[in-house]
């Protein structure tokens, strides 16, 4: 793979309100100079993409470890990137986290559903092989496109991220209300950890306090920060 | 080499569990799941168990089905079952609802889980922690 275009990464914070944490950041593509995502993917041809993913996340790990990272780390997969050879990549992602100090089980491992799987009985025993290292598996962008509700009668992950539209203005709208606390209830049956992606104001995270989340990741806290590891003000984290 | 994992079902007892009825199970089970190196919790409230059951896949598997077929509960559902990296047991034991701790103290192989307890705050973090958590809060009663 041949690749001339230069980028870093940024990485956001993912706090726990009981526990008064920052238990995790996710990691970020950007430009050299903190360009949005898609000014890098624009000079990688499509046969590169998932190549490119993987270089890219093992190239932020290190990264991380070099700003003193002490917590998880979410890097983002596909379910392609995640399949292909039978989770190869996760696993050479792991490999590398650990030469670099890193336990398995900071690894958070997000599948984004950017693309329709007709594979899901495929990603089950992947996820499950994966499993069996430690890592934990979270769904990113549930309750939109394709991360639907059927999708956990095949894979029950470790933790969800909620879909940020359907946090938006959640305190002014009941239909979205009333779908984050169906979700949240599936997930104290199933054991599986929610968490609140993309608040933006006071009144939306008030509202989702109140149906019980405890896990934040959002503007509101802080914004993704370039090349560091930013931290959140105390007044988020629950009195 | 065989894998670990576990499984987690809930269902609903077919008969009045005496208390000592309670104990032949447990005692039995135990006996039986030791020497299977099969660790979890078995919880008992109001009529409805849940457990939790952690070992080799093979072992896990075979177990499960032989207890499906116990008589003694019906309306089996199972809740979870997937590969884990390590056990969060360090044995197999039971939490009884409805029995006071001084009886409790007496019983080999019987948690205080339903006592405002360690037991739950012992178990490592992870998908059974959760799942016990939500069945202490209610959930879970099969019925
Ligand atoms: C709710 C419930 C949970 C049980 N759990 C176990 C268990 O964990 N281990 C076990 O050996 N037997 C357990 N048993 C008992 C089994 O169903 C069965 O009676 C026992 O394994 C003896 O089987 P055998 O007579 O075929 O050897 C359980 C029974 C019930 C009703």
């Amino acid at each position: 793979m041949n690749i001339s275009v230069e980028y870093s990464h940024a990485f956001q914070p993912i706090i726990d309100i009981e526990t008064r944490r920052i238990i995790s950041y996710e990691v970020l593509l950007r430009g050299k100079n903190n360009e949005p995502p898609g000014t890098v993917f624009g000079h990688i041809g499509r046969e590169n993409l998932m190549a490119f993913d993987q270089v890219s996340r093992e190239r932020a790990i290190k990264l991380a470890v070099n700003l003193g990272i002490n917590c998880s780390l979410n890097l983002n997969f596909t379910p392609g990137a995640i399949l292909f050879e039978l989770g190869k990549y996760v696993e050479e992602t792991l490999v590398v986290a650990q030469q670099q100090g890193l336990e398995a089980n900071q690894l958070i491992v997000e599948v984004t559903e950017s693309e329709a799987i007709n594979t899901t009985s495929a990603l089950q025993s992947v996820l499950n092989k994966l499993r069996r290292t430690g890592v934990v598996i979270a769904i990113d962008d549930f309750g939109a496109g394709y991360a639907g509700l059927n999708l956990l009668t095949d894979v029950q992950p470790d933790l969800i991220k909620l879909d940020m539209h359907l946090l938006r203005d959640i305190d002014k709208n009941g239909a979205r209300q009333s779908i984050v606390r169906a979700i949240s209830d599936i997930c104290i049956d199933l054991g599986i950890d929610v968490l609140a992606e993309g608040v933006e104001t006071k009144e939306e995270f008030e509202f989702l306090k109140k149906q019980g989340i405890v896990l934040y990741q959002g503007y509101l806290f802080a914004k993704p920060g370039f090349e560091c590891l930013p931290s959140v003000p105390i007044q988020y984290y629950e009195d | 080499m065989s894998e670990l994992m576990h499984l987690i079902y809930a269902s609903k007892a077919t008969i009045d569990f005496s208390d000592k009825d309670i104990v032949e199970l447990l005692t039995n089970a135990r006996k039986n799941n030791n020497s299977l190196n099969v660790t979890g919790i078995l919880l008992f409230d109001k009529g409805s168990f849940l457990q939790v059951l952690e070992g080799k896949e093979e072992t896990v598997s075979n177990l499960f089905k032989n207890i499906s077929n116990d008589k003694r509960h019906s309306n089996i559902v199972k809740i979870i079952a997937e590969s884990i990296p390590e056990r969060h047991f360090n044995d197999w034991s039971m939490g009884y609802a409805t029995i006071s701790r001084s009886e409790l103290e007496k019983i080999e192989g019987m948690n205080d889980f339903f006592k405002g307890s360690t037991c739950l705050a012992d178990i490592d973090k992870g998908r059974a922690k959760k799942i016990l958590a939500a069945y202490a809060n209610g959930r879970w009663r099969i019925e």
